[in-house]
């Protein structure tokens, strides 16, 4: 009980203090923060969902039509044009998202449109549009006259004409195969089957002009959006790195805690009261582990919220979370065995836990660099804080879970190593 | 015997490298009473009291407080003491009823009971009012004050006090004293380490003196003052002092010696009773005015000086 008295005191203590809180949440974020102001925006699933702007799209349609060729089996109007079909197909629900298509009285006025920029792309669908796409006749071709800054939008309205005129233009192609294949065979075919032929053709191939139309924006699944976004990546990584580097900071600082007692007297004193002294330290082990646990919690919720980093499911990332933890304590206590005035441990913070991170660092700075990437993940490997990394990059990347707790055992048997030594030598010290 | 015995300290031994911290010290600490050690910085007071708070192991040699070896039981030795520290050992960043509250839980007591026990010896050191600011704005001698409180949250039998009145004002001293005696008045015992004579003097039921890690004597100030033999000092101021005198001052039975320096003569006499009357009459016959009479008894400092040919503030 006396054990959880001394890690409460020590964690309210761990988190009142500015110094400490600045190192343990602030400095680590505001890096981050600063890395995604520099490279521009964020890995939230916004920026992963592009939005595209509607264009404003005024049409005129003066397609004559066939009197030979009924397009639409579906409506009762004979005279069905390919200009009304592709009218139709611009204006469906389907292509909302992309255009709002407005109809205009003549050629003249929709040009005026784009002029007036009342509309950015106007399509003139002219009076032979048909004839043209089912006959081959010339002077058919549909207009599209744009406002000349604009790219994305046009193009796009450019994309879907495209892909209506090609498809009637293989409506063509196969009539008139299908005509001269007919008459080599000596096959004689009435008109009416011939427009049926062509009908079910258009049914089958011409484009629908219902909601799943010829083009279609969505976001990519979960994994696909990490893979593809090379920003997110650096950031996660990135946003894993700083936290691993501060964890150990805090591990280190919280054993510190047991030199700043001993100079305040205050461990003395606690060494002098019937709690005994096993349960002594093993509260400020609790404490140390208590405040890197939930300083990695607190990091990575407020990094998936401001920065949209996706650490992973819950239990890989636990897997790496705990031993981390463990092992940020036991570095802390290792190192501060060796250690007698606080006045050393500024030059431990200054040097080994510096050093060390930026070893373990190696691996993120080598990581765009083919020639060094290597050298800079097995470098990191030779310190407890390029293992803790190394665990939560599998835990984001989904990585199979034996090389996750191959990582974790790694972890914890730095773990085990460094705490039995440093426990030995601080139980020697406090005898 | 051991019943009335707090402390019975047996030939303890303890070394730093070649420095002989506590150089086989042995005393007896009744119950109820305020057992001072007295001696210069440096003297091993503090290294004794750590062997019997049980934060120092000793190189030979044991102790038994309360009944319990110091050696073989130090959990039972730590549940039945309450450690004073030279300095103050406080969380400064909690306030004064906070510290109380944690300390008051490492020494076993919980809820209802802690809170009432902080309260009370809230209202013995007086700081009831300001219980909830944080000790880092407390002045040094209500730092002190809490720092004794700690000690006595689990009503020890025995409150060991090393050096408690360091460095703080004259007030404060005065209370931290005051409450020290209340403490023996409420049947506990105290040890007491200080190097100032004064306060020994004042409090004291039995003195020892320590220098360079021996205790080099144990008693009542009256029975320290007896074993060195020491004698009272009169200084008198006379509107005439001759060597005639002085001789005849020295030739009178019961006074040891006379001299004079910057027309103050200064006797040494036993019995200070007893001499002046003598003194007196010898002046008048040789027609000599004593203008003024201090009598100086003999102290502890003077016990001190005695013992080890030193001052006690050297």
């Amino acid at each position: 009980m006396q054990a959880f008295d001394i890690a409460l005191k020590d964690i309210r203590h761990s988190f009142t203090s500015l110094f400490g809180l600045m190192f343990m949440f602030a400095v680590p974020l505001l890096i981050v923060g600063l890395f995604t102001l520099a490279f521009g925006g964020t890995a939230t699933s916004k920026q992963q969902t592009f939005s595209i702007p509607v264009t404003k799209v005024i049409l005129v349609n003066l397609d004559a039509g066939d009197a030979a060729v009924d397009l639409d089996p579906s409506d009762t109007d004979p005279s069905t044009t390919a200009g009304d079909i592709l009218t139709r197909v611009l204006a469906s629900d389907g292509m909302k998202e992309l255009m709002a298509v407005v109809a205009a009285g003549s050629a003249e006025s929709a040009r005026e449109a784009v002029d007036n920029r009342t509309a950015e792309v106007a399509v003139i669908i002219p009076t032979a549009f048909t004839k043209t796409s089912m006959d081959g006749v010339p002077g058919g071709a549909v207009e599209i006259y744009q406002d000349p800054i604009l790219t994305l939008g046009p193009g796009i309205v450019r994309a879907v004409i495209g892909q209506f005129v090609d498809e009637f233009t293989s409506i063509r192609i196969m009539r008139s195969t299908l005509t001269a294949s007919l008459a080599a065979a000596a096959v004689t075919v009435s008109p009416e089957a011939m427009a049926q032929a062509v009908r079910s053709f258009v049914d089958e191939a011409a484009p629908s002009e219902t909601a799943s139309g010829p083009l279609r924006t969505e976001a990519p699944p979960a994994k696909q959006q990490k893979s593809a976004s090379l920003l997110a990546t650096i950031l996660a990584v990135n946003m894993a790195a700083m936290m691993v580097f501060y964890v150990y900071y805090t591990g280190t600082a919280g054993a510190e805690s047991i030199l700043l007692e001993q100079e305040q007297g205050t461990l003395q004193r606690l060494f002098s009261t019937k709690t005994a002294p096993a349960a002594v330290m093993q509260g400020k082990m609790l404490a140390i582990l208590l405040t890197t646990v939930l300083q990695m919690l607190v990091l990575m919720l407020v990094s998936a919220l401001a920065f949209g980093i996706r650490w992973g499911s819950v239990i890989p990332v636990m897997i790496a979370l705990v031993p981390t933890a463990l092992c940020a304590s036991a570095f802390g206590i290792f190192l501060m065995s060796f250690l007698k005035t606080t006045r050393q441990a500024g030059v431990v913070f200054g040097g080994v836990v510096t050093a060390t991170g930026m070893l373990a660092l190696a691996s993120v700075f080598t990581m765009s660099v083919p020639s060094a990437a290597r050298l800079g993940q097995l470098a990191a490997l030779f310190v407890p804080q390029g293992w803790s990394l190394l665990a939560f990059r599998q835990a984001m990347d989904g990585a199979p879970m034996g090389r996750l707790l191959t990582s974790a055992a790694v972890l914890l048997a730095w773990t085990t190593v460094m705490f039995l030594v440093g426990r030995a030598r601080m139980a020697r010290r406090f005898a | 015997m051991q019943d009335t015995l707090a402390i019975q300290v047996q030939d303890l031994h303890r070394s730093f490298g070649q420095n002989r911290a506590v150089d086989g010290v042995s005393f007896d600490v009744l119950r109820g009473e305020i057992f001072s050690l007295l001696g210069p910085n440096g003297a091993g007071k503090t290294t004794l009291i750590s062997m019997l708070s049980c934060l120092l192991k000793p190189d030979s040699g044991d102790a038994l407080v309360m009944g319990h070896s110091i050696s073989a039981q130090p959990q039972h030795v730590k549940a039945s003491i309450g450690v004073v520290p030279q300095e103050v050992a406080l969380y400064s960043d909690l306030s004064a009823r906070e510290n109380l509250l944690f300390w008051g839980k490492m020494q076993g007591l919980r809820g209802a009971p802690l809170a009432r026990r902080v309260d009370e010896v809230l209202e013995v050191i007086g700081l009831s009012d300001r219980q909830r600011e944080r000790v880092s704005t407390y002045s040094g001698g209500m730092k002190r004050r809490v720092n004794i409180a700690v000690a006595l949250l689990h009503k020890p039998a025995l409150v060991i006090m090393d050096e408690p009145t360091v460095g703080i004002d004259p007030q404060s001293r005065r209370s931290i004293l005051d409450n020290v005696k209340q403490l023996r008045d409420q049947g506990m015992t105290v040890l007491y380490t200080t190097h100032y004579m004064e306060e020994a003097q004042e409090l004291s039921d039995h003195v020892g003196i320590m220098d360079h890690g021996k205790l080099v004597a144990v008693g009542t100030q009256r029975e320290l003052v007896k074993s060195v033999g020491e004698l009272n000092r009169i200084q008198l101021r006379l509107s005439e002092a001759t060597d005639s005198l002085l001789e005849t001052w020295r030739a009178i039975e019961g006074i040891n010696d006379a001299t004079s320096d910057d027309g103050i003569v200064t006797v040494l006499a036993a019995d200070s009773n007893r001499a002046l009357p003598r003194l007196f009459e010898s002046a008048a016959g040789a027609g000599v005015r004593i203008v003024s009479v201090v009598i100086q008894e003999p102290n502890l400092e003077a016990v001190f000086l005695r013992l080890t040919g030193r001052a006690l503030r050297d």
